[in-house]
């Protein structure tokens, strides 16, 4: 029946030319023995082996044609062959029908239709064989148009059961996107519409070009080897190209064992996998014009002048649209050469093209014309790229584009991450495409965004746009090696990233970048284990931006510091801290803390003053109890506090403020710090102490006699690590030793705390946390504020 | 032999795997798990909020080795995946019947 033909000579030939000398050895007996049955019988090869192309490992498809014999008749010459195909452990599929049968099966069953195609006589009778093939033609003929979309439709769904792209790092070399099925696919459809028997004939017609058909002869003859070597490999009949296979398939295939070698490989075959695709979809373009003129919704070959403004407009339209390029107009652009000057409107625009709908399929038409390569030359070397990881399921510059469509899901799948930017932010769009450029090369997040700062100034980007661009290449690993590799239960962890990303607006683009990319990655690359882990990180991330906005001003300062101070000690510094003093006393803080961890002190206290009164700085090793120590002994020694800024550092050191104001004239914090050392060594038993104060000078007494209500709030929305303990009430001296202690019994730690006073009313907060770093549960919290309110009624009544 | 099994928090997988690499374990099993003790997750972070989870990240390491091994193994998931913090997981030990290689037939300790 004529199928097309590539090649002579190949091994698979070879094989093809034996096996059928063995078959016919195993009938000839009994045509001897019924010489009438030459003409009742025929034995015929369908498929690759009906091509003629038997490789090592596949399936033996085979028709049993007969003139309608019996059972017993027919089993003779069936048993015959198969018993020892199968002894010999060949996989064969048969069918055993008159040629009747054989074709009203055909309309059935679509593989079997195509199988027919390739239908070749291995021995038995020519007048069946005949029969069939003139019934055949018979079947094909005036039914263009309903076979053709029958194949059409049986590819799709081949493709869509796979669900893979071209550059999908582990090809099925037989019903992937361009694989034998497609080669097989463009002749059964130049044979159904056009009449043609083999590829030679597509060039005679003008279908294909000479150097398309040496283009396509040559990737088909480079998938038949690699397919070979495969089945050779595994043993067995193994058609997808699994990435522990690739080094030796490519080591088999002569090229160099090593990784390179097999990058290399990869890359070619990628490339043999696309011409076949793109030559299948050529001819089904053409068929479509010819039988569907009217539904044929394509960007045509039109007059292109001036290149310019053609090239931005077809782009233009593909991504907005969607439409795919006509045939003539993709030869056009393969096969002309540019000037700079000709690109520089398509440059102008690209940018804003990536968040339109469609621009996955411009990216791959670019990619396909080579317009990708004149506009972004940095993406020759990532063309079929091999990403060899646990995770990566697509070449690199498949993966790339694929983030960058992995965005546009993302707008109806989070809609509340978009709702702050821009809109289009193209500038995420850009960094999506742009984010690997440097993969394979060390620090490749670092070393990308330093290309990137170079392209995108090619693009016609600039100021905050360049800079965004740059931050979100930089920076997009913070994210998930942040979620994955640090303890999101410390504050200070979420702080580092508020810091960085500085805006809310920026942490939105860059969760996003993050979430496409590992969506483009794999399945595997964002598990609900990990998404989970992720959302937890931007969830309280958001809640630190909730407070202040943003942190560019805060990050200005730790920028500021760390020029001139050691980074570990500036990375230190708890955010709230940052926001409450000036670059001076920052760095007069952090030099405190380096002093304290050298000398090897119990406390390092040290009093300042100012305009406001003596600042007292203390730091000390953090503990259950401090904060109660501390204003209990500054209170036993004379001292009213009239402001406290109470904080833990990273390293379990409390750093904390108290604007202190002398209740005596002979207060002496000398003996405050003695005090205080007493009563941590536990010499001393402050509460006792205390006690015995009771009553004298210290103990206010209210001046008049209706004191202002006082107001307890627990919030547990404020902060993602904290519930918050607000007090607002009457000002008394020893209120707040009062609460501390209270707190500390009840067994709750206090992470920050915040004490000021307005006229003669004083505002407590407190950070809390349960003993094992947890927020408080609400019975907790409920409990905790019936105690302070008992005590609150004692005291300031 | 024992087969310890581990449940600690995600981001203390690299301490724990260097410090039983230290104390010469050539191989573990690591799987992403999600579950729940006493720890109460994020339904206090964001109460009222969309984010309501029950099931928090975890890691779960499963580990085979002699008998004398045990001690130091526990001793070295316990210092490193120690945070002091509630949600540091749980160690559970094993007895373990038998054990085989593979690819060469080996039996008990000679398969780990």
């Amino acid at each position: 029946m004529g199928p097309g033909r590539l090649g002579e000579g190949s091994i698979e030939r070879e094989r093809c030319f034996y096996f059928d000398k063995f078959v016919k050895d195993l009938w000839d007996p009994l045509f001897r023995e019924r010489p009438g049955a030459r003409e009742q019988v025929a034995l015929v090869a369908l498929g690759g082996y009906g091509e003629g192309y038997l490789c090592a490992g596949s399936d033996i498809d085979l028709l049993f044609l007969h003139t309608g014999l019996s059972e017993k008749e027919l089993s003779e010459f069936v048993e015959r062959l198969i018993y020892p195909l199968w002894d010999y452990r060949f996989e064969v599929t048969y069918r055993i029908f008159t040629p009747e049968e054989a074709l009203n099966f055909a309309l059935e069953d679509p593989t079997f239709l195509t199988a027919l195609f390739s239908a070749r006589l291995i021995y038995g009778s020519e007048g069946l064989f005949a029969e069939l093939t003139r019934g055949f033609q018979r079947l094909i003929s005036g039914r263009a148009k309903e076979l053709y979309l029958r194949l059409k439709k049986f590819r799709e769904a081949r493709l869509a059961r796979l669900g893979e792209e071209v550059y999908f790092l582990e090809p099925h070399l037989k019903d992937g996107p361009g694989g034998l099925r497609d080669f097989q696919f463009l002749l059964w459809a130049g044979r159904i519409v056009f009449g043609l028997e083999e590829l030679g004939d597509f060039v005679r017609t003008g279908l294909l070009t000479p150097e398309e058909e040496r283009r396509i002869s040559e990737a088909v003859g480079f998938l038949r080897r690699v397919r070979e070597t495969l089945h050779h490999f595994c043993e067995r009949k193994e058609d997808r190209l699994f990435m522990e296979y690739q080094p030796e398939v490519a080591r088999r295939l002569g090229y160099s064992p090593d990784r390179k070698g097999t990058e290399a490989f990869m890359t070619d075959l990628f490339r043999a996998l696309s011409t076949i695709k793109e030559t299948a979809e050529d001819l089904m373009d053409t068929v479509e014009d010819l039988f569907f003129p009217e539904d044929s919704r394509k960007i045509r070959f039109e007059f292109p002048i001036p290149t310019g403004a053609f090239l931005r407009r077809i782009f233009e339209t593909q991504a907005r649209e969607g439409f795919p390029f006509d045939r003539y107009l993709k030869k056009y652009l393969r096969g002309r050469s540019f000037r700079p000057e000709d690109l520089e409107e398509l440059r102008e625009a690209f940018v804003s093209l990536l968040p339109e709908p469609a621009s996955l399929l411009m990216l791959r038409t670019m990619r396909t014309t080579g317009i990708l390569y004149h506009l972004l030359p940095e993406f020759r070397p990532l063309q079929g790229k091999v990403q060899y990881d646990l995770y990566h399921l697509y070449a690199l510059d498949e993966h790339l584009f694929l983030t960058v469509e992995a965005l546009h899901r993302l707008r109806s799948e989070r809609p509340d991450l978009w709702k702050d930017l821009s809109d289009p932010p193209r500038e995420l769009y850009f960094a999506a495409l742009l984010h690997d450029i440097a993969k394979g090369e060390p620090r490749h997040a670092e070393t990308g965004a330093q290309k990137v700062q170079e392209i995108a100034r090619r693009f016609g980007l600039s100021g905050e746009a360049l800079e965004e661009v740059v931050f979100l290449v930089r920076h997009h690993l913070l994210l998930v090696d942040t979620a994955l590799r640090r303890d999101l239960g410390e504050e200070k962890v979420a702080e580092d990233v508020a810091l960085k990303v500085k805006t809310p607006r920026r942490l939105s683009s860059l969760y996003l970048l993050t979430l496409a990319d590992s969506q483009a990655t794999g399945p595997r690359a964002l598990t609900s284990w990990k998404a989970e882990l992720l959302e937890e990180l931007y969830q309280k991330v958001l809640k630190l931006f909730q407070l202040r906005k943003e942190a560019t001003d805060l990050a200005r300062k730790r920028e500021a510091l760390l020029r001139e101070l050691p980074s570990w000690l500036v990375k230190s510094v708890p955010l709230p801290q940052l926001e409450h003093y000036d670059l001076k006393t920052l760095k007069h803080l952090c030099l405190l803390v380096e002093r304290f961890l050298a000398s090897g002190q119990e406390l390092l206290a040290e009093s300042l003053t100012r305009g406001e009164g003596c600042h007292l700085f203390v730091i000390c090793r953090d503990r259950f109890g401090l904060l109660a120590d501390l204003c209990g002994t500054l209170l036993a020694a004379g001292f009213r506090l009239r402001r406290v800024r109470a904080f833990t550092w990273p390293q379990g050191l409390a750093v904390d403020e108290f604007l202190v104001e002398p209740l005596f004239p002979e207060a002496d914090l000398r003996d405050w710090e003695a005090l205080f050392l007493k009563v941590s060594r536990k010499e001393i038993d402050l509460a006792a102490l205390l006690a015995r104060k009771t009553g004298s000078i210290w103990r206010p007494r209210s001046k008049i006699k209706w004191s202002p209500p006082s107001e307890i709030k627990i919030d547990q929305e404020t902060s993602a690590f904290y519930t918050l303990l607000e007090i607002y009430t009457p000002e008394a001296p020893f209120l707040l030793y009062e609460i501390a202690t209270i707190i500390t019994q009840s067994g709750l730690g206090i992470g920050k705390a915040l004490v000021s006073e307005k006229e003669d009313m004083a505002a407590f907060i407190f950070y809390l946390q349960t003993g094992g770093g947890e927020k408080l549960s609400a019975q907790e919290a409920e409990e905790l504020r019936r105690k302070i309110q008992k005590k609150l009624k004692e005291v300031v009544l | 032999m024992k087969k310890i099994e581990a449940i600690i928090k995600p981001f203390k997988l690299e301490e724990v795997k260097e410090a039983l690499t230290e104390i010469g374990i050539q191989g573990m099993t690591i799987s992403e798990v999600k579950g729940f003790g006493r720890q109460k997750g994020h339904q206090e972070i964001y109460r009222g909020a969309e984010y309501v989870v029950d099931f928090l990240p975890k890691m779960k390491l499963e580990i085979v080795v002699p008998e004398e091994m045990v001690d130091r193994v526990v001793e070295a998931i316990l210092k490193s995946a120690r945070t002091g913090k509630i949600g540091d997981g749980k160690i559970f030990i094993y007895p373990i019947e038998e054990a085989l290689r593979i690819r060469t037939g080996e039996r008990g300790r000679e398969a780990l």
